[in-house]
């Protein structure tokens, strides 16, 4: 570490690599390009405009590239007083100013030209309004380290000196920079190495995705790409309806088969391709104070989450990743402000059994399953689940009934299947609290798995319709600083009580939540 | 740190329930106030209606009709009979609201974890002399709390002492 400080200054102004040029030549050429676009859309039919833009295109690439030069040129960074100070700007000069304690996350991600270039961009989040993010797009890796390392540090010493100060007696005792190294020390040390997954691992994750889903879309695309052949097979099956009745059904039977093949494959390569595009060597590391997290194969990203930020972790898995013995795992840390809940939710998808515990401790340490439980009303989700498919089946029914006659009867066997699926569910719903921790547990073919602090709650919402009313039932809501979390069909008077007793322990505790 | 740390046993049935707590309702003029405003919205719609109606008339100006009286009668139903529903507590340590006409919820938003408050008054509700005070948490939009029809002073002194309350804990 301290070998890289000295080759590389962080506290005077200072250039990014000299590739940066590259990137911002990259970069001045896609803004271009739109405008490009526009040009072209309006002008393409006149012979004269090629003309021009044939001779127009060389000046306009040098000053492009003299423009991307300066970009370079004028871009300078350095670390002073704790501050991050960056200048830059060719026509309009701007210098930003941005205070340690203010930065909230920083990250190091790198795009394919940057990768290319063996260079990577970092990130500083501040809290505030959005767009208030800072990016130094080109720099090495070591020295994107570097300066990520320094201003963390920076960050921990200007807390640490303000709890000192803060409590009085401790100031006196201790020097800044003695607590600084010893802390960082400690991190060191307690660096535990979660997961890394192998291909294989990949592999696996990719098969045993939730292939309804990733099909769902894979039909899209194929009914999309199909309706253009629309005419050609619709044509070939009106022909053979009148004549070759049996061989119509024999083809249609045929193309059902084809499609499914098809849908089965084609959902298998997606998730394959999708999982490879994610997780491609995909590390993880459990800190003492933040998780990280390194991933992706073309955009590859950094994702630091200080632990004291995540609200809430979800476990889920379907009936495959159990029988590999995977689990994923989706990290929610607070949203700062602008920001949406899902940008900011952090995946891992292949957890063993111990790994898992290993998470769960690592950011909620001492937690165990809260002994008190409450169940969610397993007949209403059964009702609830024969109603919904008595509404969509009947029509249906009657339908089939015109062509088939009796035989369409058959299909009000769905209904009660329906209802036990909605049983077995509710059966499953349940959420066991603690003064510490609360624990919601949903599901048995997709499990699904919420532990969430419960002085991390921001709010409480309990919810009710005129037909729940009547059957004493009630929904759940519970808020926190990444989502809401929904929990539904309770008992009244038992949901009542667990949420005077949420609110109870949220104001009682003297931890902030943030 | 602390000599009198204690942890003692808590009894679910002797916490303090949020619904035993006294609910405030708001003033009568603010169902006034929601019946003309949600009137000043339906003119509009129905004039629409009206005017294309008697230019040609067919069977879709029954069932567009039949939707708008819906639509019309669920607005105001819901205004007038939700009244009754609505009201808030409020309590050392937070604050309720409750609402909802056939869809009923109960939301407390503890003052430990409100980022700020505020008052804001529209141009209606000025004529009818109500404000909205509306509670920011860093839970998202969906659980910010805003209660409206309140007085104007009544808000004043809800936001100060919630603002008091909050500054205690940031």
């Amino acid at each position: 570490m301290p070998d890289q400080e000295m080759e590389f200054d962080l506290l005077t102004p200072q250039r990014q690599s000299l590739l940066g040029v590259v990137v911002y030549l990259l970069r001045n050429f896609r803004a271009m390009l739109t405008i490009l676009i526009t040009f072209v859309a309006i002008a393409a039919s006149k012979p004269a405009f090629w003309l021009i833009a044939g001779i127009a295109i060389i000046p306009i690439a040098i000053i492009l590239a003299v423009l991307a030069y300066y970009q370079y040129r004028n871009f300078t960074f350095h670390v002073s007083d704790n501050e991050l100070i960056i200048h830059k700007g060719v026509f309009f000069k701007e210098r930003t100013v941005i205070g340690v304690d203010r930065i909230q996350s920083i990250q190091v991600t790198e795009n394919l030209v940057q990768r290319v270039l063996g260079l990577v961009a970092l990130k500083v989040d501040t809290a505030g309004s959005k767009g208030n993010e800072l990016e130094i797009p080109a720099l090495e890796v070591k020295h994107a380290n570097a300066l990520k390392e320094l201003l963390y540090t920076r960050k921990k010493a200007l807390a640490q000196n303000a709890n000192l100060s803060a409590d009085g007696v401790l100031s006196d005792e201790l020097e800044p920079g003695s607590t600084k190294t010893h802390e960082i020390a400690d991190e060191d040390e307690t660096e535990k190495k979660l997961v890394h997954l192998s291909l294989w691992d990949l592999i696996v994750v990719g098969l045993t995705e939730n292939h309804l889903r990733t099909g769902f879309i894979a039909i899209a695309f194929v009914f999309g790409t199909l309706s253009q052949y629309k005419d050609v097979y619709e044509s070939y099956l009106e022909e053979s309806v009148d004549e070759y009745a049996l061989q119509a059904a024999n083809a249609g039977l045929m193309f059902v088969l084809i499609m499914v093949v098809v849908f089965v494959v084609l959902s298998l390569v997606i998730s394959i391709v999708r999982t490879f595009l994610r997780f491609y060597d995909l590390k993880a590391v459990l800190k003492l104070q933040a998780v990280e997290i390194r991933t992706g194969l073309l955009k590859r990203e950094t994702f630091r989450v200080p632990i004291r930020k995540i609200q809430f972790v979800q476990w889920e898995s379907n009936p495959l990743r159990r029988a590999v013995g995977f689990e994923s795992a989706k990290i929610k840390p607070s949203n700062s402000v602008g920001e949406t809940a899902q940008k900011q939710s952090i995946e891992i998808p292949a957890l063993k059994k111990e790994q898992t515990e290993m998470l769960a401790q690592g950011i909620f340490p001492g937690f165990h399953q809260p002994e008190s439980v409450l169940k969610g009303d397993k007949w209403a989700y059964s009702r609830i689940a024969a109603m919904m498919s008595t509404i969509l089946i009947l029509p249906l029914v009657a339908a089939l009934f015109i062509s088939l006659g009796y035989y369409a009867l058959v299909f009000l066997a769905f209904i009660p299947f329906v209802g036990a699926l909605g049983y077995y569910f509710g059966k499953t719903v349940r959420i066991f609290y603690d003064r510490d921790y609360i624990l919601i547990k949903k599901g048995w073919f997709f499990m699904e798995r919420i532990v969430l602090p419960s002085y991390k709650l921001q709010s409480i919402a309990l919810k009710q319709n005129v037909f729940l009313k009547r059957r004493n039932l009630c929904h759940l809501q519970f808020y926190t600083a990444a989502g809401a979390r929904s929990v539904r069909y309770l008992n009244i008077d038992e949901a009542q009580a667990i949420y005077n007793y949420l609110i109870f322990c949220v104001e009682s505790s003297p931890e902030p939540w943030m | 740190m602390t000599e009198t740390w204690q942890n003692s046993e808590i009894q679910l049935a002797d916490l303090p329930a949020v619904e035993d707590g006294t609910f405030q309702h708001h003033p009568l003029r603010y169902r006034k106030y929601r019946n003309l405003g949600a009137t000043l919205f339906w003119i509009i719609p129905v004039l629409v209606y009206c005017s294309f109606v008697i230019f040609q008339f067919g069977i879709w100006a029954y069932i567009v009709g039949a939707f708008l009286a819906i639509f019309m009668l669920f607005s105001f139903f819901g205004i007038n009979i939700g009244y009754r529903r609505r009201s808030y507590a409020l309590r050392e340590k937070d604050l309720t609201y409750k609402k909802g006409w056939l869809f009923y919820a109960t939301t407390t938003v503890p003052f430990n974890r409100i980022q700020h408050t505020e008052v804001s008054q529209g141009p209606l509700e000025r004529r009818f002399k109500l404000c909205t005070l509306n509670i920011y948490t860093a839970g998202g939009s969906t659980s910010d709390l805003s209660i409206p029809g309140l007085n104007e002073d009544e808000a004043q002194q809800l936001r100060d002492f919630i603002a008091k309350k909050a500054a205690l804990y940031a």
